[in-house]
């Protein structure tokens, strides 16, 4: 029963993938990544990995999602926006797509896979915590660093100038 | 500093109003809101003016007719100008007495129907002045409405369409009495009219008589007036 | 919850033998629809209560003739709702416009399951309880922009960015007023929260007022944080004065300006959801939850004592300065008074935490939304951002650092 949820999310990100990916309509192309999203939290969850789950929600959902609609609802005529389908140098597309295709199936094959017993779930959030204020400290105030500069660039470019 | 000061004014602003809302919240229901056709507003006095106009009655909600004191002049029906009156009279009996008005005029006519129809009204006023007796003015009651939702026998279009209920008839005789009226008065026409028939007759065989002496004499005279327009008329036919 | 309701219905002797994981499923069915039909019956109840609150804040009687003291109101014009016509506009975008209503009102569901109404009934007790409800009611965002930009309406679209801007930015400072709540308790599960936050104490554990040991009484900072919360929570499910996205005087309804019926019916039933996911939400986390107020039945008898006291000072209060008897407070705090000191069994019951608890508190919030939106006048767009950015991001800051030092001084944290 299970497994029927999982092809459900599946088949949802996949759907909503492909619409992002072939909608000639913009407005649709971003409105169907927030099916991805969920999606993408959904299998995150079927990897216990629930506070992932959730922050891909509130970062990709509330954040990215709503900064793109922004973009395109700010940019003049989004309806008539024609979306360049002539598509040019097919052959080395093609190439480099079937390269990366096999240079991934490679490992997915060559692996023995075993089916073992499917892992109790257990809260990871207390884990995350400990870990991100011990051992990843560095990595995190960086990360805070970057995204304050981030910030206060932002602040700069969009003051006005008197 | 002036950060929180600006904090502190609102925050204290909004108390004032929150509590001014709270209190209105738990005081007593005392309602402007009436639940109306339960309960109404008192209908104020008939006459409010002031000054001059102290008698002068500002509320026109409906017509009204003091029909005792009606004499039956018909002014008022000819006063409005959408014709929503419409009186008939009789006259009353030789001798009988009619009663006579607030103003003190005796009844000559017998009121059978004074009708209004308030859904053609325009409340104007008109018809309240020329009235001699004061009998005919403007009451404060608004209500026209009618409670009749239950009605089943016929359809709700019908019942909308349907303004009998504004048609105001204020005349009071019964239907006997003016059936009763009515006949003696036809019964007195028609004698009277048998009698001016009869007086008419004598009178038409005697100008008749007149007539046919006076006819002979003409004669000659029409034929040769006969003669000259025919010419007349033939020469200037022929020269169109 | 999911677990314990699939062992009861696999305990049941006339239930087809089923494998546990189907059982779940239909339990996680049903609690989902028990959800959604709660959310439904609390919506018509809520635009009753809110007409008749908002009728006598303004000296009117509300709805009044559909049933005994329009009771019934609502349920008509929820019919009347079901059965109008539903138009798509014709430049409307009529994919995204028949969408966009269900991905708010399923978010705004969904919401739900984290809420724990009761020590037992909690759809889903997850350890990211409070953080899952922020991040599911950031979803709303894109079904307000979706049915607002596929109206093809200028009004719709400005009520749209407004929502967006509006939630967007106030989720910030309701995220950092939470997180001073959950650095006090340690974990993000609702029911944790709520646990920690059991018996009694002094007001800030110093001012000798005993009251229950709520967040919002443990320190000065949380006290602030209660209030913040309130106003962003406000702002973040667009009710007055914070109701710009679709402020009727300038936008006719914002983003719903062009739906009808069952969608438009959607859209005032997820409003609704939300508001009281608010209220639950403030219940949880500064009020103490499904916990009862009083920590034993001394406690409750002596509270009650002191609540008899003060309703029969207010009703001194009332008949001496307008002359009139007002009867009610008195009357329902002296009968639970009496029956509390008469009967032990209705004294336990008021100290054992429970449904009825949560629903007070819940109660007691959507009165105070209600006043508030009854009350204040709309807010200028300027002015919204000023609040959300310049005052209540500072003060949530403040806070946040004012509860760590709170709790280093108070030797709940050690370095």
């Amino acid at each position: 029963m299970a497994d029927l949820i999982f092809w459900l999310f599946w088949g949802l990100t996949v759907a909503s993938a492909s619409i992002v990916a072939f909608s000639k309509n913009l407005i649709y192309a971003v409105f169907s990544l927030l099916g991805t999203f969920i999606g993408v939290a959904a299998m995150y969850i079927f990897l216990n990995a629930d506070f992932v789950a959730v922050t891909q929600i509130v970062i990709y959902v509330g954040g990215i999602l709503v900064l793109l609609i922004f973009g395109i609802m700010l940019t003049n005529r989004i309806t008539q926006t024609v979306i360049s389908e002539s598509s040019f140098q097919k052959m080395f597309g093609l190439t480099v797509v079937f390269a990366v295709l096999i240079m991934v199936l490679i490992p997915v094959l060559g692996h023995t896979w075993t089916n073992g017993e499917p892992m109790a779930f257990q809260e990871t959030i207390h884990q995350i915590g400990t870990l991100l204020f011990t051992d990843y400290i560095l990595l995190f105030e960086v990360a805070s660093i970057l995204l304050l500069g981030a910030l206060i660039g932002a602040a700069t470019l969009a003051r006005k100038e008197r | 500093m002036n950060y929180f000061k600006n904090i502190y004014i609102a925050i204290s602003t909004l108390m004032t109003g929150m509590k001014l809302t709270l209190g209105y919240f738990v005081r007593p229901r005392e309602y402007v809101t009436l639940q109306y056709p339960d309960e109404v507003w008192p209908i104020p006095e008939r006459n409010i003016g002031t000054g001059e106009l102290a008698s002068y009655n500002v509320i026109r909600s409906k017509l009204h007719v003091d029909i005792d004191d009606c004499i039956g002049c018909k002014k008022c029906e000819r006063a409005c100008p959408v014709g929503c009156i419409s009186i008939d009279v009789l006259k009353g009996d030789k001798g009988e007495d009619l009663g006579v008005t607030k103003n003190g005029t005796s009844i000559k006519l017998v009121v059978t129907k004074h009708q209004i129809d308030m859904s053609e009204c325009m409340f104007c006023d008109l018809c309240t002045h020329p009235c001699p007796e004061d009998c005919i003015y403007m009451e404060a009651d608004y209500r026209f409405e009618r409670n009749d939702n239950k009605r089943k026998d016929v359809t709700v279009k019908e019942r909308w369409r349907d303004r009998s209920t504004l048609i105001y008839d204020f005349a009071k005789i019964a239907q006997e009495d003016v059936d009763a009226r009515t006949a003696k008065i036809e019964e007195e026409n028609r004698l009277k009219a048998e009698e001016k028939e009869k007086a008419m007759a004598e009178k038409l065989a005697a100008a008749a008589a007149k007539q046919t002496a006076k006819a002979d004499a003409e004669q000659t005279q029409n034929v040769k007036a006969d003669v000259e327009t025919t010419l007349f008329k033939t020469t200037e036919g022929g020269e169109s | 919850m999911i677990e314990s309701m699939a062992n009861w219905f696999l305990s049941l002797t006339w239930f087809p033998q089923m494998e546990l994981a189907s059982v779940k499923l239909l339990s996680v069915l049903l609690v989902g629809a028990g959800l959604f039909a709660f959310i439904a019956v609390n919506a018509i109840v809520l635009v009753y209560v809110e007409r008749k609150v908002s009728a006598f804040m303004q000296v009117r009687l509300g709805p009044m003739r559909v049933g005994p003291y329009g009771t019934l109101q609502t349920v008509a014009d929820a019919l009347k709702l079901l059965l109008k016509e539903d138009i798509i506009p014709t430049l409307a975008d009529s994919i995204l416009f028949r969408v966009g209503p269900f991905i708010i009102l399923i978010s705004a569901i969904v919401a739900f399951a984290a809420i724990p109404f009761s020590p037992t009934v909690t759809a889903a007790d997850m350890s990211i309880g409070l953080y899952y409800i922020v991040s599911i009611s950031s979803i709303v965002v894109v079904g307000i922009v979706m049915s607002g930009w596929a109206s093809n309406n200028k009004w719709s679209l400005y009520g749209a960015m407004r929502s967006a801007a509006q939630i967007v930015s106030y989720e910030i400072p309701v995220g950092l007023t939470l997180l001073a709540v959950v650095a006090m308790a340690g974990s993000l599960n609702m029911n944790e929260i709520i646990i920690a936050q059991g018996g009694s104490s002094n007001l800030f554990h110093w001012i000798p007022l005993p009251l229950p040991n709520w967040y919002m009484f443990n320190n000065p900072f949380l006290f602030i944080a209660f209030f913040m919360y309130i106003i962003g929570a406000t702002a973040e499910i667009n009710r007055t004065p914070f109701d710009l996205p679709e402020s009727e005087s300038e936008l006719v309804a914002g983003f719903m300006t062009e739906y009808s019926g069952i969608r438009w019916a959607l859209f005032f039933l997820s409003e609704y959801a939300n508001f009281t996911l608010v209220a639950f939400l403030t219940a949880v986390v500064f009020m103490g939850g499904w916990q009862s107020p009083f920590e034993t039945i001394f406690a409750a008898k002596t509270s009650l004592l002191v609540l008899l006291a003060l309703a029969l000072a207010w009703t001194g209060y009332v008949k001496t300065k307008a002359n009139r008897l007002s009867i009610y407070p008195l009357a329902i705090i002296g009968l639970s008074t009496i029956a509390a000191w008469l009967f032990p069994g209705f004294a336990i019951w008021i100290t054992e935490p429970g449904l009825f608890w949560i629903a007070m508190k819940v109660l007691s919030l959507i009165f105070l939304l209600m006043w508030f939106r009854w009350t204040f006048p709309r807010l200028r767009v300027d002015q919204l951002m000023y609040v959300s950015w310049k005052v209540l991001m500072p003060i949530a800051l403040f806070n946040l650092i004012g509860v760590a030092t709170w709790m280093w001084l108070t030797g709940e944290i050690q370095f």
